[in-house]
């Protein structure tokens, strides 16, 4: 049999498209040779099997949680739909998740979808916050070296390495229940907030109150304390309070006056 | 003993740098030789990968090894990722940055394996003019390492000795040879290991990858999950032999036991070049030179 050479280009797209869809493939035994022990189809099958299995697995670890919650076979079918629609258009697959929470929230299948897609929400931001550069956090100093009477105007600027979430559903809980190996929370509607950051390049979840959210949130988009705080009652203690958790937390990165 | 083309060292006895022993490192510096990074685990991140990355080669010397190049794409190429490539190079000082003699992927995608090329003239030619351009780029010698395969095209003319020899003597490239690799494809494609290693051209090797596998009877997969089996080891053996001192890295990647079991496998690489050291000398012979391809 003469032979057969379709050259590079036709090649590489013949057996890329044979890796990325699944089911039957043309024209495999033109293009492959077999070895003694394996037909041409059953040695390319082997690329194909590790194509879903490799990326399926970088996903695992981005996403426990939702593993856990789906369960193995639904989260394996999942991505296997999700790399359909979503193949990888990038020489990392640190990113290769990104859209994976959108996706969730659109499946008619996964059961409480608004779960599932808050508890990737949390999971997508955690594995940013772990890949942000690092900045420094706010000093004791730098907040010494403010004027009593110019806290009402100073802008507090965020580190990089921080993601802020309004939640309709206590993931949190959940991930906490699941690295506890403790009892699931209940899965019931419950509107939670949190604020995930790192310092010292350990990662943290701070729970919040709806109103340190929307306080914490205000400050961090560049409004000054007075803006922030603008038609809230709120005792200055509580205030205090939030503040000095923020610090602790490293949320900060500088103040401008 | 041997020297490769650029003159670049023998660093010894080196393991790769994986998550699971960041800890282990931070608190203990042990005394190994060096240690190899996959490039695209630091590219992209500022967080505790590139601390542990800082920490490492303020006191190691690190190699670049990377899997997305993917030097013989016809897509163009990725010259954002070489940018960052160059720059993470310069940062850490590695001594070489190697990847695969394979692509990743086309029209804009990436599959994420290290898939085999046809080996004909055309994807010869095409591959030398891309070595030529990232080298130029990277402004140092690309090195490429032979992957694993599990096919073999119809197309394909060449050995694939052959077409590495001839691809880094055209391009002047380096040579990252993986003696599990060389097993791992004489297996699946039913040719002499021997015949391989006789076929590269010693002044081009710049490093030696070790590594065990997965043997599933019809085939053998690159799992990197295990020992070095014997028959690799005699490989080596006589890689050393003929090339000489070469730095030698041992790759695990799944299933990884604790650190000290990873460098004790490094470490047997030591203990076979001490022996054959021990041994009257065997002079280095080349293989003949394959034919030059000529429209290079």
């Amino acid at each position: 049999m003469p032979r057969f050479d379709p050259g590079l280009l036709r090649t590489q797209r013949w057996m890329q498209d044979a890796i990325l869809t699944p089911g039957p493939v043309a024209g495999v035994p033109r293009m492959i040779l077999p070895s003694k022990t394996l037909e041409p189809l059953e040695r390319l099958d082997i690329y194909r099997n590790m194509y879903v299995a490799r990326l399926q697995e970088a996903l695992e670890v981005d996403y426990p949680a939702l593993l856990e919650y789906l369960g193995g076979d639904m989260f394996s079918d999942l991505i296997a739909l999700y790399l359909k629609h979503n193949p990888s258009r990038s020489y990392t697959l640190n990113r290769l998740g990104d859209r994976l929470p959108d996706f969730v929230r659109r499946l008619e299948n996964v059961p409480r979808p608004g779960f599932a897609h808050d508890i990737a929400r949390m999971e997508l931001a955690m594995t940013e916050v772990v890949d942000e550069e690092e900045t420094p956090a706010l000093t004791p100093d730098a907040i010494a070296a403010v004027p009593a009477n110019a806290w009402t105007t100073v802008r507090l600027r965020p580190v990089k390495a921080l993601r802020l979430l309004a939640l309709r559903y206590p993931v949190n809980d959940y991930l906490n229940a699941i690295w506890a190996s403790e009892p699931m929370p209940r899965l019931a509607r419950k509107n939670t907030w949190l604020a995930i950051s790192r310092r010292n390049y350990t990662l943290a979840r701070t729970p919040l109150t709806g109103p340190a959210f929307h306080v914490l949130s205000a400050l961090i988009e560049g409004r000054t304390l007075a803006e922030a705080l603008a038609g809230r009652r709120l005792k200055q203690d509580q205030l205090f309070a939030w503040f000095r958790d923020w610090v602790a937390a490293g949320i900060f990165h500088r103040v401008e006056l | 003993m041997s020297e490769n083309r650029w003159g670049y060292p023998d660093l010894g006895f080196g393991v790769g740098l994986r998550t699971v022993h960041y800890q282990h490192i931070l608190a203990n510096k042990p005394a190994v030789d060096w240690f190899e990074i996959l490039s695209e685990n630091y590219l992209d991140t500022g967080g505790r990968p590139l601390y542990v990355l800082d920490f490492v080669a303020e006191r190691y010397p690190v190699v670049l090894h990377g899997v997305s190049l993917s030097v013989g794409s016809t897509d163009p190429i990725d010259f954002e990722y070489l940018r960052k490539l160059k720059a993470l190079s310069r940062r850490i000082n590695a001594r070489w940055v190697s990847d695969h003699l394979c692509w990743t992927g086309v029209s804009g995608l990436n599959v994420h394996d290290l898939l085999p090329m046809p080996y004909t003239d055309e994807s010869l030619r095409h591959t030398i003019q891309r070595i030529r351009t990232i080298a130029d780029y990277l402004e140092r010698p690309l090195v490429l390492e032979n992957p694993s395969t599990y096919v073999e095209f119809a197309a394909s003319t060449w050995t694939e000795w052959d077409f590495l020899a001839t691809l880094a003597r055209e391009a002047d490239c380096g040579i990252l040879l993986d003696v599990n690799n060389i097993y791992v494809s004489s297996y699946n494609h039913g040719f002499d290991p021997d015949v391989y290693v006789d076929a590269i051209p010693a002044e081009r090797v710049t490093q030696l990858h070790l590594a065990g596998h997965t043997n599933k009877g019809t085939h053998i997969l690159d799992t990197h999950s295990d020992y070095v089996i014997d028959r690799v080891w005699e490989l080596y053996r006589r890689v050393f032999q003929r090339m000489g001192g070469i730095a030698t890295l041992l790759e695990w990647d799944e299933s990884i036991p604790a650190f000290e079991v990873v460098h004790g496998e490094a470490l047997k690489a030591k203990q076979h070049r001490e022996q054959l050291e021990a041994q009257p000398p065997v002079p280095l012979v080349d293989a003949p030179a394959p034919e030059v391809y000529a429209a290079v």
